[in-house]
């Protein structure tokens, strides 16, 4: 009884083996794992010279109406020499800064660690000069054109590298105009836009 | 005895024969297939030489009236940077075929398939929601015998759009080989 068990093990096994050294593949096929490490990619867009050609309206301007003043009754004399302390409001173009947004100035594609890229805005040299007219910019933030802002420093959703997906920013800031003397062209101001990885 | 030897001769003839067409025509055909193996695209770096760039748009003008104190520049940009999509040289190969064809089959006869999972994305571990568009492509299909067997060795090219990616750091995902004969 032992012998035939014996006997049908081997068969068994040659036949197993018969079957594997004539088994075929009617096709090729397997799974394998892909990965792949990304840096942090950012993309900043941004115009090398910024022209800013600035219009008034000079009847506006001309128009302004100040409160009456109050002038001491004075007697009547040949000549009469009254002050009439005409007290200015600053409204419109004037002495202090004038409030400008220049939007879509900035954009920014890439891929971050953290899906946001952080945007910073700082001046470099404050001062446009046309001779000795000065205009001086202060008070420089930045916004997402329609989303986070303004501040000195933003966040913003990394959009990935389609120019259709990039995320675009504007500036605002003050122009000081008090030492502004002469019309026509100032130059000078620089500014600077960084964005990062936050 | 001579019409003996005639079928002798006759038989030697078709003998080779068809020695002379089984090497004549040894073309690709699955049965011969043995063997097949994948090996994982280990984690790799993207090859990005820059890690970041500046695109200067040139000189722009806008034209701001004081009392509204806005303008809009409405940048234009410009498709720079680096070129996409990004191609990734796997190096190493990928995938290995061992055959047992009655004579070597050249490589360009087998025709394989490449199949990536998540609608051909690899996705971020950091967040799923960005993802990696990837075209697998053959990059050479190595070959060289080995005994009675032919080995072929795939080495493959990804070829990477990150267009909806938002996350840097690693992107994975599956990849599924077929290979068969043209």
């Amino acid at each position: 009884m032992q012998s035939i068990s014996t006997r049908f093990s081997l068969v068994l096994v040659f036949v197993l083996s018969a079957l594997s050294s004539s088994s075929t593949l009617a096709q090729a096929l397997g799974q394998t794992d892909v990965s792949i490490n990304f840096p942090n990619i950012i993309i900043l867009h941004y115009p090398a010279n910024l022209e800013l050609d600035f219009t008034a309206n000079t009847t506006e301007a001309s128009a302004q109406l100040e409160a009456d003043p109050t002038i001491a009754a004075v007697g009547l004399t040949e000549v009469v020499d009254v002050d009439a302390a005409l007290t200015l409001t600053d409204t419109g173009p004037g002495a202090t800064g004038q409030g400008i947004t220049v939007q879509n100035v900035w954009a920014v594609r890439g891929i971050t660690t953290t899906g946001d890229i952080t945007v910073a805005a700082s001046i470099d040299n404050a001062d446009g000069t046309n001779g000795t007219s000065t205009i001086t910019m202060e008070n420089l933030v930045i916004q997402e054109n329609g989303g986070s802002g303004p501040a000195s420093s933003i966040d913003v959703t990394a959009p990935g590298f389609s120019l259709a997906n990039a995320v675009f920013g504007d500036i605002v800031f003050d122009l000081d105009l008090a030492a502004l003397t002469t019309a026509g062209l100032h130059t000078g101001i620089l500014y600077t836009i960084e964005a990062s990885a936050p | 005895m001579s019409l003996f030897r005639a079928l002798s001769r006759r038989a030697v003839c078709l003998l080779l024969l068809l020695t002379a067409a089984e090497v004549a025509h040894a073309q690709c055909d699955t049965d011969d297939f043995r063997q097949f193996r994948t090996r994982p695209v280990r984690p790799q770096d993207a090859p990005i030489s820059v890690d970041s760039a500046s695109v200067q748009e040139g000189s722009v003008s806008v034209t701001i009236p004081l009392s509204a104190g806005s303008g809009n520049v409405n940048l234009a940009l410009t498709d720079s940077g680096f070129t996409l999509p990004i191609r990734v040289p796997v190096g190493r190969w990928t995938w290995r075929l061992r055959a047992r064809f009655s004579a070597p089959v050249d490589p360009s006869e087998l025709l394989v398939n490449y199949i990536v999972s998540n609608g051909s994305n690899l996705v971020s571990n950091l967040d799923a929601s960005s993802r990696m568009q990837v075209t697998v492509t053959t990059n050479r299909i190595e070959f060289r015998e080995s005994g009675p067997n032919q080995i072929y060795e795939g080495w493959i090219d990804l070829w990477l759009d990150p267009t909806n990616a938002s996350r840097s750091g690693a992107y994975s995902g599956s990849l599924q080989i077929e290979v068969s004969c043209q």
